[in-house]
């Protein structure tokens, strides 16, 4: 294959594009990029379109940032709303905010500091979520999973923005699960703690499992 | 053809693997999509896997994840074409397909000719059927052309080979998987072939 070469992008104000590879891009303003993009990096403050895929090494989000297709980063750093019409495939993400996921979310390490809606599976090897605001996925499974209620939520609940943070799931399986304000059909993991405000169907754990007084859980096995 | 399935719980027993493992090998897509079969039970939606290739591709992950990297193991089993090509000298001299297949159905190339993987693949499909004294040299012409024409067209989508006899008469088709084939009686169903299989075993002739 020729060596390909990469150029930057840089787009300033209301400004659309026909997407592409690229080395660096660079956004500040309203923008639009109208097919897949391929890319090293990707800055963004503000608010960016994708009408296709993205796959960058790194994305680095202030802001809004709607993916038509999938997203395919390394890295993601950011704060705002990530909205992907498919699935989501990382590495390393650490993020405030919201995530919005229409198919399958699987990420190597994901920090997050907020809320996610995901259609499909959330897979992590390492989960950290301090919710916001209401999550929800379809399955969840990992190595390590903690879920906890940001301690914020406390103040916000006096200004109630958009309903309890608390977690939605029908499956969550880890290694190491702990969970607070969740509720889950089926939790399975080898180390399990059900926290506070849990609701739980049913749990079936290896080695331990802690059950806080104020958790409902309605059968618990061992294996 | 109902295949058999196995349960997550009692894949993670049998093979003594952690929920973590089994995730992280599907995330660096070791272990395809579309082996992950939801199904409902009486505790809700299970997941359940093809018994088979599942036990089969968890024993080759556990083999070679000391050796190698998983996206290096993910390369290796990823279901895609390489672009990998090979002098028709060098088939012969590795033997990755037999001589009788080389001289019968390529007579007009010479050694230097190089192969692309495509075509590799063909000639490696025909070779396994003809080592299985399954089928005839003749029927080996046809299931060639049969490859060539039609296979390109999944575009690296999975699919299988069908290889049907009826009082002495055979013929050949390509399906795209999941599939279920009923046949009228009479008919022997001689081979069925997961080409995503082939693809492997070749690819771990190659490396």
């Amino acid at each position: 294959m020729a060596e390909e070469v990469r150029r930057d992008l840089k787009m300033i104000g209301e400004t659309s594009s026909a997407g592409g590879k690229f080395r660096h891009i660079k956004i500040t303003g309203e923008s639009v990029l109208t097919g897949d993009v391929d890319c090293i990096k990707l800055a963004n403050t503000g608010e960016v379109v994708v009408n296709g895929g993205l796959r960058t090494r790194e994305l680095k989000v202030t802001g809004e940032c709607e993916v038509k297709g999938s997203l395919e980063a390394q890295i993601v750093r950011g704060r705002g709303e990530l909205k992907i019409s498919s699935s989501i495939r990382g590495e390393n993400i650490k993020f405030t905010g919201n995530i919005d996921a229409g198919g399958n979310c699987e990420v190597g390490v994901l920090e997050m500091d907020g809320a996610f809606n995901v259609a499909g599976l959330l897979s992590a090897d390492v989960l950290e979520l301090k919710m916001y605001g209401p999550c929800r996925a379809r399955e969840i499974g990992g190595t390590k999973l903690v879920i906890k209620r940001s301690k914020a939520t406390k103040l916000l609940n006096l200004v109630n923005l958009k309903g309890h943070a608390h977690l939605t799931a029908d499956q969550v399986e880890g290694d190491l699960v702990e969970l607070e304000h969740t509720i889950a059909a089926v939790v399975r993991g080898n180390n399990v703690t059900i926290g506070p405000g849990c609701q739980i169907g049913r749990v079936e754990y290896r080695d331990t499992l802690n059950i806080h007084k104020s958790a409902l859980v309605k059968e618990s096995h061992q294996l | 053809m109902e295949r058999d399935l196995i349960s997550k719980k009692d894949l993670l027993d049998e093979k003594g693997i952690s929920y973590g493992q089994l995730y992280r090998w599907k995330r660096k897509q070791l272990i395809p999509e579309e082996w992950f079969i939801r199904k409902s039970t009486f505790t809700g939606q299970e997941t359940f896997f093809p018994k088979d290739l599942m036990l089969a591709r968890i024993d080759k992950i556990m083999n070679m994840k000391d050796d190698l990297s998983l996206d290096e193991l993910a390369d290796k089993l990823s279901p895609l074409l390489p672009d990998y090509e090979m002098r028709k000298i060098d088939i012969h001299k590795r033997n990755i397909v037999s001589q009788v297949v080389l001289e019968r159905f390529t007579p007009e190339d010479a050694d230097s000719v190089v192969y692309t993987f495509e075509r590799l693949l063909y000639l490696y499909v025909v070779d396994k059927l003809l080592q299985a004294g399954e089928m005839s040299l003749e029927e080996g012409e046809r299931l060639l052309h049969l490859m060539r024409e039609h296979f390109p067209k999944f575009e690296g989508k999975p699919c299988d080979l069908v290889f049907i006899r009826k009082m002495g008469v055979s013929s050949f088709a390509l399906l795209s998987v999941p599939a279920e084939m009923y046949y009228e009686s009479g008919v022997k169903l001689i081979a069925r072939l997961p080409m995503a299989e082939c693809i492997e075993q070749l690819k771990g002739k190659l490396v």
